[in-house]
């Protein structure tokens, strides 16, 4: 039961006081950068994204973006935007 | 090829431009979500904005993917449903073909239509920094249970409290109950209106319906439907003395489901009707024909009823029932399905519901608003084998 309410707030469900942003932006606090990996037509985590991007910007993190289908085609065009998104925050 | 043009809609347009000015003066404006209990809002005198009718006019007004592309600019996918995204795109480019729609005091999401909806007005909210109040309808897979229902009831007590505090008005029950009788008396003027379709040959199209459908959508619980949708019917009776076809020679009745392509209104009009097809009648508009319960004596129990049995809110058994209904109703000889890339809800399950239905269909892939996704050639191709193949 007490695992269940400390799951992470999901954005498929309306909570009037935005937990999923304030979870989100209080976990990326010690962070340098923030991946979204998101799969594609999961419209909850797609209408999130940019007013979290632009949240998570101004607190000056890098944010990082992979959208994905299943089954994963291209290993290698992740592997490059993942090594060259390390490079920007390294 | 020319159209045969009601009337109408010149009265509507003025309708619709009385309702806009009024958004301007209103001092309390809500925005809502197209299949909400609007009569809340009416009863307490707040003004209902309609993103959803507003996203229908941009893609009319054949400007979808202008608008669209401001929200796509700060990261909407999309993928993403085409009337949120001409909205928020529209917010951010502070205009639109009508000159934007007056800002919100506060949001109303019921997602008896979509959850979409709901990401939408949390985007929404976030912009304006204004008050969210979702109204949960759980879908009804197969009957309408007592639990559903008041379930919702309940809430709909909490969005009464949520209003006053909001307002600081109180609702009154009379003027409640005056403006369901409204709503109940315009729905029903607006279903004499599309059961005019049932006439050989029929005086009117489904595109008919489309144009003129905004006054039932925006203003259900005022007088303005009622009125508008009995001349309406006036107009198509004369049609009817005459033995007057929306379309000449009409040889096939056809039933159209899902939201229209805004874009490309005429074109299909002038498609079907180039071919003596007329499309009588349509899933969408029928969605507005009908309270299906009138409790005098609870009417928060019969909203709270009408609104989580809608359309889009039923498993497909029910949706093939509603379908099968209007095919016998309207004698229809086929369906022309068209798959929304933007309505998920609606377009789910489309071809299960094709094997369910008692007349040949045809799915046809657009977007009700993004003209970047219609492919001409295609969608004509397959409209043409199937009209062949009903003649």
């Amino acid at each position: 039961m007490e695992k269940y309410f400390n799951k992470a707030p999901c954005p498929t469900k309306h909570f009037p006081k935005d937990d999923r942003f304030n979870y989100v932006l209080e976990m990326a606090e010690d962070c340098d950068g923030v991946v979204f990996l998101l799969l594609k037509f999961c419209e909850p985590h797609f209408y999130d994204y940019p007013q979290l991007k632009e949240r998570l910007e101004e607190m000056g993190k890098k944010v990082l973006l992979l959208e994905l289908e299943f089954p994963i085609a291209s290993y290698e065009q992740l592997r490059t935007r993942i090594e060259a998104f390390y490079e920007v925050i390294a | 090829m020319t159209l045969k043009k009601l009337r109408t809609n010149e009265k509507m347009k003025q309708i619709m431009a009385g309702y806009f000015m009024m958004g301007k003066q209103a001092e309390v404006r809500g925005w809502i979500t197209s299949g909400a209990p609007v009569e809340l809002l009416y009863a307490m005198d707040i003004y209902p904005v309609y993103p959803e009718n507003h996203g229908a006019l941009i893609g009319a007004a054949k400007q979808g993917p202008y608008f669209s592309d401001f929200a796509e600019k700060k990261g909407f996918s999309r993928d993403l449903c085409s009337y949120a995204r001409c909205d928020i795109g529209r917010v951010y480019a502070g205009t639109s073909p009508i000159g934007g729609l007056p800002e919100p005091t506060f949001l109303f999401a019921c997602n008896n239509i979509c959850n979409t909806v709901v990401k939408w007005y949390q985007v929404l909210s976030r912009i304006f920094k204004v008050p969210l109040f979702v109204l949960d309808t759980p879908f009804v897979r197969k009957e309408l249970k007592e639990s559903y229902v008041k379930y919702v009831h309940d809430q709909l007590y909490e969005f009464v409290d949520f209003l006053e505090k909001v307002t600081g008005r109180e609702l009154s029950d009379s003027k409640l109950r005056e403006t369901i009788l409204n709503s109940i008396k315009g729905v029903n003027a607006y279903s004499e209106v599309l059961r005019m379709a049932k006439h050989k040959p029929s005086p009117l199209t489904c595109f008919d319906a489309f144009i003129n459908m905004a006054p039932i959508v925006c203003l259900r619980g005022t007088e303005y439907p009622i009125h508008f949708y009995s001349e309406m019917k006036e107009e198509l009776e004369e049609r009817v003395k005459k033995g007057e076809g929306a379309v000449d020679n009409e040889e096939i009745r056809l039933l159209w489901d899902n939201i229209p392509v805004w874009y490309r209104l005429r074109w299909f009009a002038e498609f079907f009707a180039e071919r003596n097809s007329c499309l009588v009648a349509d899933t969408y508009t029928n969605a507005w024909t009908g309270f299906i319960s009138m409790d005098k004596s609870d009417i928060f129990w019969s909203m709270a009823e009408t609104y989580t049995f809608i359309y889009l809110n039923i498993g497909l058994e029910h949706m093939a029932e509603v379908i099968n209904k209007l095919i016998d109703l309207y004698e229809v000889d086929g369906v022309v399905i068209h798959s929304n890339r933007s309505c998920k809800p609606y377009s789910f399950g489309q071809y299960e519901l094709q094997k369910m239905i008692n007349v040949p269909s045809v799915v046809i892939e657009a977007d009700m608003v993004d003209s970047r996704v219609f492919s001409e050639a295609q969608v004509e191709t397959r409209l043409e084998a199937f009209l062949e193949m009903l003649k």
